[in-house]
């Protein structure tokens, strides 16, 4: 059994079971991992909005007093070669780097659990088709299909975007579509199709609410994976743009100065690692919430 | 079905693949925005040398006709010209290809070294202070942006305790190897937690699994029991992880190639990306995805080979 289907049938179980659970709030406020997960993501997204009332710099104007100098007490991540204090820089990228991993999962989420479902729901043709172009675009090294993608279109976040919308949404068709086949043969589903309920009802009423959970667990991870591949992508110069404080542009920057000013490309990178963290410890809490009971 | 069969099907099924694959690929130079031709000579393009690319590329032929030149090209390995070095790509691509195979050959291995010892003590403390510390660390390894990880190793091993090359790749094949160890161990450090917490999962599931239990009933010391009863069937799983693994791997050398300078295909693409040299950029999508099918069908028939319980259904 592979593991999306060891997730399917383990969804269906956790439907059984939850009754005799306590309420799912309960559990969740009991989760360490969540709760943790939660707290840091909140925290982030606290920093990125007070950004403005927490510094007292500016992210973008150049202070050529202060050129290149070493973490100190008024200036904690150190400044870089503009003289722009880091740690500002990294706060004002909380913003940039949040919204572009929570924007980018929307899009391969929605298209992947649509083809998944008509995949899985009619089989056939349709199935053998969406399948298909499925393998076609998993054969692709994700990175390369996403620089190639950008290669076409130009460089930016936007296009990043697309990108990621053409191909990244083939791993949530996968889990929806194998969820969604352990489901249409239970007896709730073919109890609605007798009593002649819709297609789209079936699909859209009974067939979502149980077997989307993964995919939600799923995209937790894959938020901290959007945000990894937006900073890789200002790294290959194919992002964000300078003097934009994305993480990953600031490590960028600091590249240059490796030798002289340590803290210019490792202190934003500390900022990816915790905002990943987070997002993982989410991500783990709710499958930990969503998994049956006594397993 | 037997062995042989199946091998056959899964050969069969790669066609599509292989036949999608090359039309996206072909497809990449008429999805540019506005004139292709245009796009590629960028500033000097003039009327002249448009129609001169055009005619290079058989832009002025009908789609289905340019697809099968472009099929019947490839079958003969021809990839097109660089424009901006002004010869056969496959002249640049097969040398930087080499770069790219060694630095994920000597990610596998160094992989491997680090996933093994870590996954198994991890499965067999199950719980303690140790299997916690392995965990919570490939956690953290595990959102490290890996070019950012590339960083912090070049200072610390290069900068700081100058044991290794910053960056380049040598003239010589005992250079070349030196110079691939801080990339390879970059790439190694998000490939392995994944690796280790799928052996950790397998070793604990074979533990509680009936033949273990008979091992141990007959008196077995523990020792045998793990090597010759665990270890066998929790690698198999892990095998067939570190094959599937390898669109990581190699999307993970084009990122790697470029924070520590080597020449390799990854840092080819990257650099004909800004170039706007869309031949080879067509070219070296193509063989990562090439080489991504291939390792992903040899990871299958091998898997067939050393999993007798496999079913070919």
């Amino acid at each position: 059994m592979t593991t999306v289907e060891a997730q399917a049938s383990a969804s269906s179980l956790a439907v059984a079971s939850a009754r005799t659970r306590p309420p799912w709030w309960h559990r969740a406020l009991r989760s360490r991992n969540l709760m943790i997960g939660i707290v840091i993501i909140l925290l982030m997204l606290a920093i990125g909005l007070l950004a403005p009332v927490l510094s007292p710099y500016s992210p973008q104007k150049p202070d050529y007093s202060v050129i290149i100098q070493a973490p100190s007490l008024s200036h904690p991540f150190g400044t870089d070669a503009f003289g722009r204090d880091v740690l500002t820089r990294v706060m004002y990228g909380a913003r940039i780097d949040l919204r572009v991993g929570i924007t980018a999962v929307l899009s391969p989420f929605i298209i992947g659990t649509i083809l998944g479902a008509l995949a899985a729901y009619f089989g056939g043709v349709v199935e053998t088709i969406i399948m298909r172009i499925l393998d076609i675009v998993q054969a692709f090294p994700f990175i390369v299909l996403i620089i190639a993608v950008v290669a076409i279109l130009g460089p930016g976040l936007n296009n990043m975007y697309i990108a990621v919308a053409l191909t990244a949404w083939v791993v949530y068709a996968r889990l929806i579509r194998s969820e969604i086949l352990v489901q249409k043969e239970q007896e709730y589903v073919i109890a609605a199709q007798a009593m002649g309920a819709s297609n789209w009802r079936v699909m859209l009423r009974h067939l979502m609410p149980n077997t989307i959970t993964s995919s939600i667990v799923y995209s937790m991870a894959d938020i901290a994976l959007y945000i990894l591949l937006a900073a890789s992508l200002s790294f290959l110069g194919l992002g964000a743009k300078p003097p934009t404080p994305e993480w990953g542009a600031l490590i960028t920057e600091g590249q240059a100065y490796m030798t002289t000013a340590w803290w210019m490309s490792t202190l934003p990178g500390v900022a990816i690692v915790i905002t990943g963290i987070g997002l993982s410890l989410i991500g783990d809490g709710l499958s930990d919430l969503l998994r049956p009971a006594g397993r | 079905m037997s062995r042989g069969g199946y091998i056959l099907r899964r050969l069969v099924q790669m066609i599509p693949v292989l036949i999608g694959v090359t039309i996206i690929v072909f497809l990449m130079v008429h999805l540019i925005p506005g004139d292709p031709a245009a796009a590629m000579l960028g500033d000097q393009a003039t009327d002249v040398s448009v129609a001169r690319v055009h005619k290079e590329l058989g832009l002025d032929k009908p789609l289905y006709e340019q697809y099968f030149y472009f099929m019947r090209n490839l079958a003969e390995l021809k990839l097109g010209d660089s424009i901006k070095f002004r010869v056969p790509v496959s002249s640049i691509l097969f040398e930087r290809l080499q770069v790219s195979l060694s630095l994920v050959a000597v990610t596998v291995l160094l992989t491997i070294i680090i996933s093994l010892p870590l996954g198994i003590l991890a499965a067999i403390k199950k719980d303690s202070v140790l299997d916690n510390i392995v965990r919570s660390t490939l956690m953290v390894t595990m959102v490290m942006p890996s070019f950012w990880t590339g960083i912090i190793l070049i200072l610390l091993f290069s900068i700081h305790f100058r044991l290794l090359p910053v960056s380049g790749y040598g003239s010589n094949p005992v250079q070349h190897l030196v110079h691939l160890i801080l990339p390879a161990l970059t790439i190694s450090l998000g490939l392995a937690p994944i690796l280790i917490r799928s052996l950790r999962t397998s070793i604990l599931d074979t533990f509680r699994s009936d033949y273990i239990k008979t091992a141990r009933a007959k008196g077995l010391e523990e020792r045998s029991v793990m090597t010759v009863h665990v270890l066998r069937n929790a690698l198999i799983p892990t095998v067939t992880l570190l094959g599937i693994s390898i669109g990581f791997l190699m999307g993970g050398t084009v990122i790697i190639e470029k924070v520590f300078s080597l020449p390799g295909a990854g840092s080819l693409l990257i650099d004909s990306v800004s170039a706007r040299d869309y031949p080879v950029v067509q070219a070296a999508t193509l063989i990562f995805a090439l080489l991504v099918i291939l390792v992903n069908l040899a990871t299958d028939i091998i898997y067939s080979f050393i999993d007798p319980r496999v079913r070919y259904g």
